[in-house]
């Protein structure tokens, strides 16, 4: 029986080493993403239960994974499967989930602080017109149709902390936007409370859960748990309903049966996957299913599923019902780690959450700090099954874009939080700027940080050179003449140049074409590294060069070590 | 027969044997070859790239075939395991979707959430429900009227109304009426030296009504008048696996109390008080109840009477980040008037819950008892709105005959463990204990 274990144990690790053997260039052979945008059937609605979720994700999913003996080698071996929707560049292409946005065109301060946004919010010049109600939870909500004819879904901030939450979800949403993600039109709006009235039939939550029509009084109920601004008037955040027709919440793992656009499983996109790290920067933690919306659209003469990220209201400080609390991001909701190891070490291992204050300094802001962020360990309120698949190529992809932020556009991203207080507006600021700092820290120096590969010809003696950002340099984190880059080149499998060093100039000469491929071997590897200070030499990026029919070359592809 | 069948088997082993052989021997040629013409490959041009989505799906795959391979001996042992979480996940979905929760709490508790029923546990009582009404005469007032029971017919009922505010608010003042039948009550004996080997087993039946009466101080602490009246009835304890209690002890009448109807007439002054930081998982503050009372016979015989006397306190400290070290106290004294008896089933005891932990309920009994306890408090899993906690316990008791006389803590009972608990705002939802003696291994769970 032993050696029958032992024997099926060196298969196993027989069969997992192949990994190793697979071809270097497979990569460059792959087709193209296919688009997701082509016209479909309309799927039916679907909603997803929020307990057989929590469920599924901490119990179900985790042993499903302690059992999955592939997924296990490929970490073992440092091998885990990469994201599938990426191309040879190792970007995401834009589809209905994600346009690529600032890292690669960066926007305006403008087109920033616009966002998603298609106007100016609702019209509060005239009539609100009540069509649905909850007063159910601790933040009181309606949905209205302003004179204008347009929806609106109006959420108000908890009684006590004024601006926390409609200034957390418009902040984020900025941002969300800018990153490439499809969500939501959120406006921070002043309204007078007069200009609300109730429509007919209106379906209404009650405290109690119940759904019934809603009177004047619930009205008047909801109203006395707002808080009302000095001019009488009440902040809230109003999010307009998104065109199309809503089909439910996407999963973060698997696939839509009924969108036959829908071909890379969930928890294999990059952008969901690299979400991890972009929501541990905004302290995203409520990254359930049920934060997310699926819609059909139709744009450019196409119908199709869009996917969306929706309420960014428990993000930064806020956890919508009021401030986060300290151990956000640090554990599950329920973590089954953490409650293991806090037994077993009989309460002498004292995680540092716990020894943080929990005094907020600013109500609007909440609890939102820089001090314990530990990008590589946040948690999410409940486990991810995209975010537990990440590898370093997507937490890479997601810092570069974290990254690509600058100081002034975070500041216009705040900006239209409209914080009262500029000192929390400037601490928030702060701690954004903080942790997207200690993020690129973390990850750069994992990863190869030279990217944004292009080639540009001499055009006196036709020589063509390879340039390249080192991002870490880019983004100030790193001085530009502390940075030391080499580079080897081959021609096939062939070494045609070992290693030369290149002090600080983010550019290569490219051997001489000499027009046409040669030797058989189609194409061409540049192996970059950098080293800072003269310390090791970082992990290799590899970019892949081919030749054009005139003899030039042009970028085939980027292979990153993670 | 079974000969014969040998050689057939040594050759399927081979068989699989080669069959795993060429298996590997494939992967690992198939994976050669393949790179081997990759590498031969025309460098890609990225100019016939596909657009079709099924050529993509064909392509790729979430999974290789090797992977699929080697994973499912793991599928295929983790199969009943994902059933059953499918089975639970399509239950919980069910439960939510049916809404079955909010009916069952909406159900159970009135729309004012000043009605309510709870399920409760506990080793003496068994389980049951209990109804409350909060707020019923006034602010802060709690009627509770349970229900409970178990194994051997365990029964017990009650009604007890609490903190009610009389005389516009200057007293306080409370009732209980109780009926319990515990028909398999362990007894080993009276005095610190009893044995364990001399288990045996007793049924009371008791009837308990109490009027408490007491001037109104503050929501924190209650001074109390109590009196009360309480109706015994000893019997042969109905596990027949132990021997009755008649037959290792009782020479005759020498166990006070035994089958005997006793009607008892009582006086108490109790002090109760908690100044702790959290009802649920306090961490600070000092709790505790101090009292004295009077019972004596109702009837001709008045052959039984005596005084109680007990204090049990509870200070909790607060180290560093949310863990506390909590100390108890407590002690109990009972003195016979002169020419009169205690019932041995009033006699101090240790050994019952939130005594020394890891001894069972009645394992030591005598007229007086000093008890000790010392718990390191850590949390677990801490929420807005409840968590779990875990205690690291040592408890050290005795019993006496004579407190005063033969005050010493030599020989005294030790036990240790570890509990854990899960609390909301209100107070204390489950706790279950892990607790060793130098008698046994003991498991104590309590249910609201």
């Amino acid at each position: 029986m032993t050696s029958r274990l032992y024997r099926y144990l060196m298969m196993l690790i027989a069969v997992s080493m192949l990994m190793a053997c697979a071809s270097e260039t497979a990569f460059l052979e792959k087709d193209r993403i296919p688009r997701d945008d082509n016209t479909i059937p309309q799927p039916e609605s679907r909603e997803i239960n929020p307990f057989g979720e929590y469920f599924k994700k901490q119990v179900s999913d985790q042993a499903s994974q302690a059992v999955d003996i592939s997924r296990n080698l490929r970490t073992l071996f440092g091998k885990r499967k990469e994201a599938m929707n990426v191309n040879r560049f190792d970007e995401v292409e834009n589809s209905s989930w994600f346009t690529n946005r600032n890292h690669v065109t960066p926007m305006s301060i403008a087109d920033l602080s616009k966002g998603p946004d298609t106007g100016d919010g609702p019209n509060v010049q005239g009539k609100w017109k009540i069509i649905s109600a909850k007063s159910q939870g601790v933040t009181p909500g309606f949905a209205i149709e302003d004179g204008d004819g347009d929806r609106y879904l109006i959420k108000f901030d908890p009684r006590g902390y004024s601006e926390l939450a409609s200034g957390a979800e418009v902040v984020s949403t900025k941002l969300f936007y800018a990153m490439g993600f499809n969500t939501p039109e959120n406006y921070i709006v002043y309204f007078d409370p007069k200009i609300l009235e109730l429509g007919a039939n209106v379906k209404f939550t009650d405290e109690n859960g119940e759904k019934r029509l809603m009177v004047e009084s619930d009205l008047e109920k909801i109203f006395e748990k707002i808080v009302y601004e000095e001019d009488g008037r009440i902040r809230a955040l109003a999010s307009k309903f998104i065109s199309g027709k809503p089909l439910g919440p996407f999963t973060y793992r698997g696939l839509r049966k009924d969108d036959p656009n829908d071909f890379v499983p969930h928890h294999h996109r990059r952008e969901l996957r690299g979400l991890r790290v972009i929501s541990a920067w905004l302290n995203h933690f409520d990254t359930k299913d049920g934060n997310t919306l699926d819609m059909f659209v139709t744009e450019n003469g196409r119908s199709f599923v869009k996917h969306y990220l929706i309420d960014f209201g428990a993000t930064l400080g806020s956890a919508s019902w009021g401030p986060n609390h300290v151990w956000r991001g640090h554990e599950n909701d329920t973590d089954p780690n953490a409650i293991m190891v806090n037994l077993v070490s009989l309460g002498l291992y004292v995680r540092p959450w716990e020894k943080q204050s929990h005094d907020i300094k600013y109500p609007s802001i909440g609890y939102f700090e820089a001090d314990l962020f530990e990008p590589q360990n946040y948690k999410p309120q409940v486990p991810n099954p995209a975010f537990e698949n990440i590898t370093g190529r997507d937490a890479f992809w997601a810092t570069k874009i974290i990254l690509s932020f600058t100081d002034e556009q975070l500041a216009a991203a705040v900006e239209q939080g409209r914080y009262s207080d500029p000192e929390a507006a400037a601490y928030l600021l702060d701690t954004i700027k903080k942790r997207r700092d200690i993020i690129g820290r973390y990850y750069l120096s994992r990863v190869n940080p030279l990217d944004y590969f292009s080639i540009a010809a001499n055009g006196v003696d036709r020589k063509q050179a390879l340039s390249f950002v080192d991002i870490a340099v880019r983004s100030g984190l790193e001085a530009s003449e502390s940075a030391s880059y080499r580079y080897r080149t081959y021609h096939g499998n062939k070494l045609v140049s070992d290693w030369q060093n290149n002090r600080n100039v983010t550019s290569i000469g490219l051997p001489d074409s000499g027009g046409g491929s040669t030797g058989g071997a189609t194409y061409w590897k540049v192996e970059l590294e950098v080293s800072r200070d003269g310390s090791t030499w970082s992990k290799p990026v590899a970019v892949y060069l081919s030749k054009t029919d005139d003899g030039q070359f042009e970028l085939a592809g980027v292979k990153r070590q993670s | 027969m079974h000969v014969a069948h040998q050689p057939s088997c040594l050759p399927r082993t081979l068989l699989w044997r080669q069959l795993l052989c060429c298996f590997s021997l494939i992967l690992i040629f198939s994976s050669t070859i393949f790179a081997q013409n990759t590498e031969a490959t025309p460098a890609p041009q990225n100019t016939a790239a596909s657009d079709s989505i099924a050529a993509w799906k064909q392509a790729n795959h979430s999974r290789s075939t090797w992977e699929t391979l080697v994973s499912l001996p793991g599928e295929i042992a983790y199969l009943p395991l994902r059933l059953l979480f499918l089975g639970m996940e399509n239950g919980i979905s069910a439960v939510y979707e049916r809404k079955l929760i909010e009916r069952i709490n909406n159900a159970l508790t009135s729309d004012d959430g000043l009605t309510g029923l709870r399920p409760q546990y506990t080793s003496a009582g068994g389980l049951g429900l209990k109804l409350f009404q909060k707020d019923l005469f006034n602010k802060g007032s709690r009627l509770n009227i349970g229900a409970s029971g178990g194994l051997q017919m365990r029964q017990r009922y009650y009604l007890e109304l609490n903190r009610l505010r009389l005389f516009g608010g200057k007293a306080s003042g409370g009732a209980l009426l109780r009926y319990q039948n515990l028909p398999s009550e362990r007894f080993y004996g009276i005095g610190a030296d009893s044995d364990e080997d001399n288990q045996s087993n007793f049924a009371l039946e008791q009837y308990n009504a109490e009027l408490r009466l007491g001037p109104y101080l503050s929501p924190k602490t209650d001074i109390e008048l109590v009196v009360g009246f309480e109706q015994n009835n000893i019997f042969p304890g109905r596990d027949t696996s132990l021997p009755r209690v008649r037959t290792p002890f009782v020479d005759g009448d020498s166990l006070d109390g035994f089958e005997t109807e006793v009607r008892l007439l009582s006086f108490q002054a109790n002090l109760g008080f908690d100044f702790t930081d959290h009802p649920g998982n306090p961490t600070s503050g000092l709790r505790g109840v101090v009292g004295s009372g009077i019972y004596q016979q109702l009837g001709a015989s008045e052959e039984y009477g005596f005084s109680k006397t007990r204090f049990d306190l509870q200070q909790h400290v607060h180290l560093l980040y949310g863990r506390s070290l909590a100390f108890r106290l407590a002690g109990e004294v009972n003195k016979a008037f002169s020419d009169k008896r205690v019932p041995f089933y009033y006699l101090s005891e240790l050994g019952r819950l939130e005594t020394v932990r890891g001894f069972t309920r009645g394992r030591f009994r005598d007229n007086d008892m000093l008890f000790g306890s010392v718990e390191f408090r850590y949390p677990l899993r801490v929420r807005r709105d409840g968590g779990f906690s875990a205690a690291l316990f040592v408890d050290g008791g005795r019993v006496y005959e004579d407190l005063t006389g033969d005050f010493g803590l030599e020989d005294l009972e030790i036990s240790y463990g570890l509990g854990i608990n899960i609390w909301n705002n209100s107070g204390i939802i489950t706790k279950i204990e892990f607790a060793k003696s130098s008698e046994r291994f003991r498991v104590n769970f309590q249910l609201n």
